[in-house]
């Protein structure tokens, strides 16, 4: 087990981070936590208490949530970049309102997690 | 280009994209959301300050379109078929942020937003479409702005564009086209329906008449349902329990001008009863000499938000 009382605090921060990235992926898509249950088959009051960072997600649990939500599982795991072409994008997006203009690019960078996504399914 | 060419050009994109995407022309109102999904394009509505919507291309990436559900309704599924059009029509990535311009701006706009407009126009209002809503309402053309209301709520097209597209149809001149412009839909809806104070400047007044027999209605909460009485107290049959029949003393306290026999029947639907669908009898409308009970269905639609389900799996 760890040592010491800043690495557990850092520890629980990260369960929090994660919780809260898969809680607004799912509030993006406009997903309620019992679909995503009757989806995945994780209990509703596990899905809220991982959102919570109150319980560990097990990897097999977050494979399907990342699949679910259409995001690559580093991305819930704070690992991933914004996608240079989005980046590319935000520069040349810059006569719109802050709000949609963020709007935009999180739809854009959405997209391109997607089809990452959709590339990387077995093929059966 | 100028809008006739426009027009040309786009009245053909749309065809043969109803024709590929399995749209039936005859049976308004086009289902745009759906034809986006069988376009390969991923839909999400989302609220924004500004925008209208988005479509994004981007090499390397998946094509999605992007609405702003703050806007009314039939100003969604515009956007919606605008932005249909941008991708096919191939156009790349576009950010759509006024597409409420009035005339003279539009006319400054690029060829490719004119295409799309105009697309979206065909999209939405082919004419066996329009000829379809007009038989609903007993028409082969409207002759005032509350035909082309009524028309455009069958349509699911925003009221303006309705009157816009209509000299594309040859439906009505231009001079008239322009005197209906003028005219608010705020001014038809209290018309039609003057007994009612609206609790919201959005929700819809769809006046039932002959021709509604066996149509199904997609409507909204805060919308009202106006039967007319045709000499009978109570002209509802049958209606399902959650549709709010509005009192009849309080509708005939606030009618504006005197008027012979009774009150036609009101029925508002409630912000709590998005999702239900049901059946709707009424009696004897009047003019029509009909004796049997005239049926219809209602479909209530909330706001749409977040991702189009048919992308989950």
């Amino acid at each position: 087990m760890t040592a010491g009382g800043d690495s557990a605090a850092g520890e629980e921060s990260e369960w929090g981070d994660l919780g809260r990235r898969l809680r607004e992926a799912r509030e993006y898509l406009n997903l309620s936590q019992q679909f995503v249950a009757d989806k995945t088959g994780i209990p509703r009051s596990a899905v809220s208490d991982i959102e919570r960072g109150v319980r560990k997600v097990d990897s097999l649990e977050l494979r399907k949530l990342a699949r679910l939500y259409m995001h690559p599982v580093g991305f819930f795991l704070g690992e991933q970049e914004p996608s240079p072409e989005v980046r590319a994008l935000a520069r040349a997006v810059t006569d719109l309102t802050d709000q949609d203009r963020a709007e935009v690019l999180r739809f854009a960078q959405f997209l391109r997690y997607s089809a990452e996504a959709e590339r990387r399914k077995p093929r059966r | 280009m100028t809008w006739l060419e426009a027009h040309r050009l786009a009245n053909l994109a749309a065809a043969q994209a109803h024709g590929d995407l399995g749209i039936d022309r005859a049976a308004p109102p086009v289902d745009v959301y759906r034809a986006i999904g069988d376009a390969g394009v991923v839909l999400m509505w989302r609220p924004m300050p500004r925008q209208f919507g988005a479509y994004i291309a981007e090499p390397g990436s998946r094509p999605g379109i992007l609405i702003n559900n703050g806007l009314p309704f039939a100003a969604q599924r515009q956007t919606a078929a605008h932005e249909l059009g941008h991708h096919r029509l191939r156009h790349g990535t576009r950010l759509d942020a006024d597409l409420d311009a009035p005339a003279a701006r539009r006319g400054l706009w690029t060829p490719e937003e004119k295409a799309a407009e105009a697309f979206g126009a065909w999209f939405l209002m082919p004419r066996k479409a329009v000829m379809a809503g007009l038989a609903v309402l007993g028409l082969d053309r409207p002759r005032a702005p509350e035909d082309v209301y009524r028309l455009s709520l069958l349509l699911g097209t925003p009221y303006l564009a309705t009157v816009r597209h209509l000299p594309n149809l040859r439906l009505a001149s231009q001079p008239v086209v322009a005197a209906w412009a003028r005219t608010s839909p705020a001014a038809i809806k209290a018309a039609l329906d003057p007994a009612t104070k609206p609790e919201s400047r959005r929700a819809d007044v769809w006046l039932i008449g002959t021709g509604f027999a066996g149509v199904n209605l997609t409507v909204r909460p805060g919308d009202r349902l106006v039967i007319p009485s045709a000499g009978h107290s109570e002209p509802v049959h049958d209606c399902p329990s959650w549709l709010r029949l509005l009192p009849a003393a309080s509708r005939s306290a606030r009618r504006s001008r005197p008027e012979t026999g009774p009150a036609p029947a009101v029925l508002e639907v409630p912000a709590t009863a998005i999702g239900m669908t049901g059946r709707v009898a009424v009696a004897n409308l009047a003019d029509t000499g009909r004796e049997q009970p005239l049926e219809f269905s209602v479909k209530v639609e909330g706001r749409p938000n977040g991702i189009a389900r048919r992308w989950i799996s």
